[in-house]
């Protein structure tokens, strides 16, 4: 399988290199993509749990007699 | 006036790297057009400066997406890389880039922690889903002058024709 490179442009010599990824760096990935995916789904069900909040606060302030349009106006 | 350019060729690259930047110029612009070989959606496009990572970079992100109503705002801190942008994965419109200007302001001075902007527009020429329209500012911790910039999105490759290209701007 062929190993991810990276593309590294030195300004002062104007030469560009093709350089594989060490194993170290692989890794890395690795890791980062794994913290990513959790960070994702953390922001996730916190913005699924404000929507939640959301419609049962509106629910509870319909059944105490607001209108619809008392309830936007609340925000 | 242009340092360098490149254009990731058939095999993909994981990060486009600027190495040994001159130090005589005032501030530093990169342009960016980018695309990755893999995934779904839209990626977040990353930035390392002097190859630091730990918790060097705080970023402040404003993204308008199509079908939404109004920009989201996000704050990272204490990040190992900044979020400069938004770019198309191989699962949106093929042959859609996204487009990034990215500019370092006093990159060479030696004193202050640096700071930069990205504006970055991220088309799919598809579904409002996933057109991206953001401003993104991030702080680096690290007061060196920045000699070296690495441009990536972690885990993933760019496609083949992105390119990159590195400015100096002088203010004399």
């Amino acid at each position: 399988m062929t190993r991810p490179i990276k593309i590294e442009v030195n300004c002062e010599t104007g030469v560009t290199s093709e350089i594989e990824l060490t194993d170290e760096e692989i890794a890395q990935q690795a890791v980062d993509a794994q913290a990513w995916a959790v960070k994702q789904a953390e922001q996730a069900a916190e913005a699924q749990a404000k929507a939640d909040a959301k419609a049962s606060a509106q629910t509870k302030l319909a059944a105490l007699g607001l209108t619809p349009e008392e309830i936007a106006a609340l925000g | 006036m242009l340092l360098s350019s490149t254009t990731v060729g058939s095999g993909g690259a994981s990060s486009i790297d600027f190495s040994a930047i001159p130090q005589t110029y005032h501030n530093l612009a990169i342009r960016l057009s980018a695309r990755t070989t893999t995934s779904t959606g839209a990626a977040n496009l990353r930035i390392t400066l002097n190859g630091t990572t730990g918790t060097a970079y705080s970023s402040q992100s404003y993204n308008s997406e199509g079908n939404t109503a109004t920009p989201v705002a996000a704050l990272e801190t204490a990040q190992a890389s900044g979020f400069i942008g938004k770019v198309p994965t191989a699962g949106l419109t093929a042959s859609m880039f996204s487009i990034q200007d990215i500019i370092i302001p006093q990159y060479a001075q030696t004193t202050y922690a640096k700071t930069l902007f990205s504006t970055s527009v991220n088309e799919t020429n598809a579904a409002a889903t996933n057109n991206f329209l953001g401003l993104y500012a991030v702080n680096f911790t690290g007061t060196a002058a920045i000699s070296s910039i690495s441009i990536f999105c972690t885990s993933l490759s760019f496609a083949q024709y992105t390119t990159a290209a590195l400015y100096g701007i002088s203010n004399s």
